[in-house]
C-alpha cells in the first residue's frame, strides 16, 4: 500500500534545558512520512530538523527533553516505548546517517568489526558469517576489493567512502525507514552526486523509506516526492516537491526560494531576506518568521498561526490563508 | 590550433593581476628520531597561469584538495611559492616581499586583502569588535588617533552593522555578522584587490544571499577586483564574469559564467556542472557522474591528470599533459579532445 | 508591516567580555568560592600575624621546663617540643606558605612562558631543541636532584634555605607548564586570525603580544592556580624530611619535629599539618573554578 503513512510526528516539542536558558529547538513540529515514499525536510540551522531526526529514534542528546507530542511508527507511539522496545527499533526498523562521515565511524576499530557489530546486534549469525555479510554489504555500497577493505580503519579511507560505509551500517539490517541528515553536506559535489544516486538505487532496491534531511534546495528537489519546510523549530509549509517550488505558499518558503544563488538565475534577481535566524532561547512571539516577513501583520506577532490544509495534501502555517 | 598564452608583458600589462607559471609543492616529511627526510612531493598547484582584470570578478571553482586555497595564499605571499611570478597593478610581487623594502611591502598588503573561509576563526576572540577594526589603522599609522573611532563606525555602516556593535565580542555575533565584521576589516585600508575564501561557506541559505549582494554592491561602489574561490557553483556562478576551474593543482578551463555554465569543454567541468543538484523540472540534462575519487596530489596520473575519471580517456590522454589553449575567444581549454 | 529586528533590551545591553562572562562563571562556583575563602583566610593570617597571635616567634617556654604542652586557653594549638607556642608558629607558618608558593610560581610561570612562546612560535629547529631538553627534564628525577643538592650545598644553604628552596623547585617545575603554553601558541598560531593579520601586515611583535599572549596567558594562570597548591607541598615535604633549616617557620619543619612524638603531643604536628592541607586544597578548588569559568566555549 503505497499510501500507507509509515511516519506521524504530531506536536514535537523538544527543549534543550542549557545554562544560558531553555532553547526550543523543536517547538510543534508535524509532519508525516508515507510508505516507500521521500519527504525532505528543508530548514537552516536552528530549524530544529535535526533534533526531530534524533527525536524520532529517541537519542536527543542531554540537556534536551522530548516535552510532549506523539511519534507515530506504524502506528504505535515511539515516545511511550521503553527503552529495551527502542533497541530492537533501532537499526532494524529506523537507522539513521549523519552528515559528518568523520566523526560517525568509530575511529579505534575496523569498519569490518563496526559492520558485523551492527549485524550481530540484530540478527544471530557468528563472527565468520557476519564477516561474510559485511563484505556483502560493502560490496551491495559499490566499494570496490570489499574483502581488503574491511582491515581498513575509518581514517584510511576517503570521505565520499565513509559515508557509503555509514550508509552501509545503517542497512545493514534492512530498516524500513532511513532517516539521513545532510548526508552529502560535507563532500565535494560529485562525490555528492554519486551519493545521491546510489541512495535512489537503495532506495528503490530495498523499497525503503526515506526522510532526507537538507538545507540544500537542490539536493531536496532531486531527491523528495514531498517537501516540509521547518523554520525556528516549526512547520511552516508541507506539500509535493512540485507544488513547494512553484507554487509555495508560505512567505518563508517562498523567500528562501527565491533568495538563494542558483545556476541560471540572473543576479538582480536574487532576492534577500533581512534579518538573521532567530534566537531560540527568545523567539519571536507568535509567528516566528514575523519579524522577517514581508506581509506580517500585528496578528502575527501575537498568534501562532496554526497548520492548515489548503487541500491536496498541501499544508501551510501562515495567518495570510484562514 | 595555436597556443596563446595568457600572460603579457611584465609592468606594462593591462591586466590589474597576472600570474605566470606558479608552482606551489609541499615537501612531504618522513620523520625519524634524528633527522627528518623529504620523501616526495605533494602537487599542491602546479603551472598555474591567468589575469584578472580590473573591476572584474573571476571565480575559481574545484573540488577539496584542487589546491585553489593554497593558490590563493601564495598570491599574496602568506605561503612562499616554490616558483612563478605574480604582478599586481605592474609591481613583481614576490620581489617586493623578498626585498625586505617594508614600505613597499606595507604598501602591497594594504591594496592586496583575503576574507578567510571560517568566520568563526577569523575574528580574534579576545578583542572587541571596535579594536579588530581598529587595527589595520594602527598598523598602517594612516589615521589619527582621533579619527579611527569615527573611521570604525562608517566601517560598521558600510557593511550593514550598527554603531553599538562595535563594544562586543566576536562570539556574540551570528556566522553572516562575523563574515560582514571580516569584511570590513579587510576593506577598512581601500584594497584595490580582494580574494574571497569560500565567502558564503558555513552560512545559513537565507543569509547567503544578505552577504553576496553586499560584496556586489561593495565591488560596483569601491571598484574592487574580485578572486572568488569556492567549491559550491551556485555562489560562484552567480558572482563571477569569469570562471577557472581547477583540478588536481592546474586550471582545465577558463571561460565567462556562460559559457562555463551552458557550453563547457572540459568533460570535468562538464561533470561538475551537471552535478550540481538543480531546481529545475525542465532540466532533462543527463548527469555525468563521475568514477571513483579525486587522486592524491602526490602522485599525480600521468599525462592528463582527470584521465582516469574521464568518460572520454584516449590513449594520448594518458601519455602527454594538454595545454590550457584558446578555442574560442575568451575561452581556455586542456584537453586533447577538445584542442584536437 | 515591519517589525524592528533587534529588541529594545539588544540595542541598549552593552556586550558581555569574556572576562566578565568568565568572572560570572566563576562567582557562581561554589566549590571555587570555598577556595577563595580558604586561601583568603591564609593571606589574613599572613598579613596580620603579629596582630593575630598572642606572642611572638621568639617567645619560649623551654626554659620554664614547658615542652609538649597539650592545647590550653593561654595556649591555644599547645607547645611544641622546643617549647614554642603552636599557635603562633603555625600562624606565622601561612607567611612562608605563600611566599615559598608566589616565589616557586611565578619562576615556573616565567620560563614556561618564555620557552612555550619561543618554541611554539619559532617551530622549527628551536622548536626541537627545545622540546627535547623540555622531555628531558620531565624525566630527570629533579626531586630527588633537589634535596641532593641541598644536602651538599647544606652549609651555603642556611640562611636563606627556604627560598633556595623555593628557587630550585620553580626551576625544575616548568616543563609541564611549558609544553602547554605550546600547544596553546602552535593553536592560535594556526588560526586563521593570525594568517589575516600577517595578510594586514601586522608585524610578529605585535601579533605575538596583542593576539597570541592574552591567549595563553588565561590557560598558564589556570595551570599555575594549582601549582601554588603542589609546590607548597612539595617545599613542605621537602622540610618534612628533614632537610633545610630546621629551625625556619614553615610548616613541612614543624611536622617534622614533632615525628617523634607524633602520639603523645600530636598538636605540633596535627595543626601545622591540617593548616597546610586546607591552604593546598584552597588553591586546587580556586584553580578547578578557574578552569570552569574560562574555558572558552564559542556561543554559536
Amino acid at each position: 500500500m503505497k499510501d500507507e503513512i509509515l511516519l506521524n510526528v504530531v506536536g514535537l516539542k523538544v527543549y534543550f534545558y542549557t545554562r544560558a536558558g531553555v532553547v526550543r529547538a523543536v517547538d510543534g513540529v508535524n509532519f508525516n512520512v508515507r510508505q516507500k515514499e521521500t519527504l525532505g525536510l528543508i530548514g537552516e540551522s536552528g530549524s530544529g530538523k535535526s533534533v526531530t531526526c534524533l527525536s524520532i529514534l529517541r537519542i536527543v542528546p542531554n540537556p534536551g527533553k522530548i516535552i510532549s507530542g506523539k511519534i507515530l511508527y506504524k502506528g504505535e507511539d515511539l515516545l511511550e516505548k521503553d527503552e529495551s522496545e527502542m533497541l530492537n527499533i533501532r537499526g532494524k526498523e529506523i537507522a539513521m546517517i549523519f552528515q559528518d562521515p568523520a566523526t560517525s565511524l568509530d575511529p579505534l576499530f575496523t569498519i569490518g568489526d563496526q559492520l558485523a557489530e551492527v549485524i550481530r546486534l540484530h540478527r544471530k549469525v557468528d563472527k565468520k558469517e557476519a564477516e561474510k555479510l559485511a563484505i556483502e554489504l560493502l560490496q551491495t555500497v559499490g566499494i570496490p576489493d570489499a574483502e581488503s577493505k574491511i582491515r581498513n580503519y575509518p581514517w584510511e579511507l576517503s570521505g565520499g567512502m565513509r559515508q557509503r560505509i555509514a550508509i552501509a551500517r545503517a542497512l545493514a539490517c534492512k530498516p524500513r525507514l532511513l532517516l539521513a541528515d545532510e548526508p552529502t553536506t560535507n563532500l565535494d559535489v560529485t562525490i555528492q552526486a554519486q551519493i545521491l544516486d546510489f541512495l535512489k538505487e537503495l532506495k528503490e532496491k530495498f523499497g525503503m523509506t526515506l526522510v532526507l534531511v537538507s538545507h540544500d534546495m537542490g539536493v531536496v528537489y532531486e531527491m523528495a516526492d514531498r517537501v516540509a519546510v521547518l523554520y525556528a523549530g516549526r512547520t511552516c509549509e508541507i506539500a509535493d516537491k512540485n507544488t513547494i517550488f512553484r507554487e509555495a505558499k508560505h512567505p518563508y518558503t517562498e523567500a528562501l526560494i527565491t533568495s538563494v544563488p542558483r545556476i541560471g538565475v540572473r543576479r538582480e534577481s536574487l532576492k534577500v531576506i533581512p534579518g538573521e535566524v532567530p534566537d531560540l532561547v527568545n523567539p519571536p512571539s507568535g509567528c516566528r518568521f514575523h519579524p522577517r516577513c514581508k506581509y506580517a501583520e500585528p496578528i502575527c506577532r501575537k498568534e501562532q498561526p496554526p497548520l492548515i490544509d489548503l487541500g491536496g495534501g498541501h499544508l501551510v502555517a501562515c495567518h495570510l490563508y484562514k | 590550433m595555436h597556443v596563446i598564452s595568457t600572460s603579457s608583458k611584465v609592468n606594462n600589462s593591462e591586466h590589474l593581476i597576472e600570474v605566470k607559471g606558479l608552482v606551489k609543492y609541499f615537501p612531504v616529511l618522513s620523520r625519524g628520531i634524528i633527522r627528518t627526510k623529504r620523501i616526495g612531493w605533494v602537487h599542491a598547484v602546479d603551472n598555474v597561469s591567468f589575469h584578472i582584470d580590473e573591476g572584474e570578478t573571476l571565480g575559481l571553482v574545484g573540488e577539496s584538495g584542487c589546491g585553489k586555497t593554497t593558490l590563493a595564499r601564495t598570491i599574496l605571499y602568506l605561503i612562499p611559492p616554490t616558483s612563478g611570478t605574480v604582478y599586481f597593478d605592474g609591481e613583481n610581487v614576490f620581489e617586493v616581499f623578498k626585498s625586505g623594502d617594508k614600505s613597499k611591502i606595507m604598501e602591497l598588503r594594504r591594496k592586496m586583502q583575503i576574507l578567510f573561509q571560517n568566520p568563526y576563526t577569523f575574528l580574534d576572540p579576545r578583542m572587541t569588535v571596535k579594536e579588530i577594526l581598529s587595527e589595520p589603522f594602527e598598523v598602517h599609522g594612516v589615521l589619527d588617533k582621533e579619527k579611527i573611532t569615527d573611521a570604525v563606525f562608517k566601517l560598521l555602516d558600510m557593511v550593514g552593522l550598527e554603531p553599538y556593535h562595535a563594544d562586543r565580542y566576536p562570539h556574540e555575533f551570528s556566522g553572516g555578522q562575523r563574515r560582514r565584521i571580516s569584511i570590513a576589516r579587510a576593506l577598512a585600508l581601500e584594497p584595490k584587490f580582494l580574494i574571497l575564501d569560500e565567502p558564503v561557506a558555513s552560512l545559513d541559505m537565507s543569509i547567503r544571499s544578505q552577504i553576496l549582494k553586499l560584496l556586489i554592491k561593495l565591488q560596483q561602489e569601491k571598484k574592487l577586483t574580485y578572486l572568488c574561490i569556492s567549491h559550491d557553483l551556485n555562489s560562484i556562478l552567480h558572482v563571477s564574469d569569469r570562471v577557472a576551474v581547477m583540478y588536481l593543482g592546474k586550471f582545465v578551463e577558463i571561460a565567462d559564467v556562460e559559457t562555463i555554465f551552458k557550453k563547457p569543454a572540459h568533460p570535468y567541468t562538464k561533470a561538475l556542472i551537471s552535478a550540481v543538484p538543480v531546481i529545475d523540472p525542465k532540466t532533462g540534462r543527463e548527469r555525468i557522474i563521475l568514477q571513483g575519487e579525486v587522486p592524491s596530489a602526490i602522485n599525480p596520473p600521468k599525462g592528463c591528470r582527470f584521465h582516469p575519471r574521464c568518460p572520454h580517456t584516449k590513449d594520448i590522454c594518458k601519455k602527454r599533459e594538454p595545454q590550457l589553449v584558446e578555442i574560442e575567444k575568451g575561452h581556455l581549454c586542456a584537453c586533447h579532445l577538445v584542442s584536437g | 508591516m515591519r517589525f524592528s529586528l533587534f529588541s529594545k533590551k539588544e540595542k541598549r545591553q552593552k556586550g558581555l567580555g569574556r572576562w566578565e562572562l568568565a568572572w560570572l562563571r566563576f562567582k557562581e562556583n561554589k566549590f571555587a568560592l570555598t577556595g577563595c575563602f580558604l586561601v583568603g583566610i591564609q593571606c589574613f593570617f599572613a598579613i596580620f600575624a603579629p596582630i593575630i597571635t598572642p606572642y611572638s616567634l621568639d617567645s619560649e617556654w623551654y626554659t620554664q621546663g614547658l615542652i609538649n604542652v597539650p592545647p590550653s586557653l593561654e595556649h591555644p594549638f599547645g607547645i611544641d617540643k622546643l617549647g614554642r607556642d603552636v599557635f603562633t608558629w603555625t600562624i606565622y607558618g601561612a607567611r612562608t606558605a605563600l611566599y615559598v608558593g608566589l616565589l616557586s610560581t611565578a619562576i615556573t610561570f616565567a620560563i614556561a612562558l618564555l620557552v612555550g612562546l619561543v618554541s611554539g612560535y619559532l617551530g622549527g629547529l628551536v622548536d626541537e631543541i627545545l622540546m627535547r631538553f623540555t622531555d628531558a627534564l620531565m624525566i630527570f628525577p629533579s626531586y630527588l636532584f633537589i634535596l641532593l643538592l641541598i644536602k651538599i650545598l647544606g652549609e651555603l644553604a642556611y640562611g636563606f634555605s627556604i627560598t633556595f628552596i623555593a628557587i630550585l623547585i620553580g626551576l625544575f617545575g616548568w616543563p609541564g607548564d611549558a609544553r602547554i603554553v605550546r600547544g596553546q601558541v602552535k593553536m592560535l598560531k594556526g588560526m586563521d586570525f593570525v594568517e589575516g593579520c600577517i595578510a594586514l601586515g601586522v608585524s610578529q611583535t605585535r601579533i605575538i603580544f596583542k593576539h597570541i599572549l592574552p591567549g595563553v596567558i588565561p590557560i598558564l594562570v589556570v595551570s599555575n592556580m594549582t601549582g601554588i597548591g603542589w609546590r607548597i607541598m612539595e617545599v613542605a615535604s621537602i622540610t618534612f624530611l628533614g632537610f633545610g633549616d630546621p629551625t625556619i617557620c614553615d610548616w613541612g619543619a614543624m611536622m617534622n619535629l614533632g615525628r617523634d612524638v607524633l602520639i603523645s603531643a600530636w598538636w605540633q604536628t596535627v595543626f601545622p599539618g591540617f593548616f597546610l592541607f586546607l591552604t593546598v586544597l584552597g588553591f586546587n578548588m580556586i584553580a578547578d573554578g578557574l578552569a570552569d569559568a574560562l574555558n572558552p566555549r564559542l556561543v554559536r
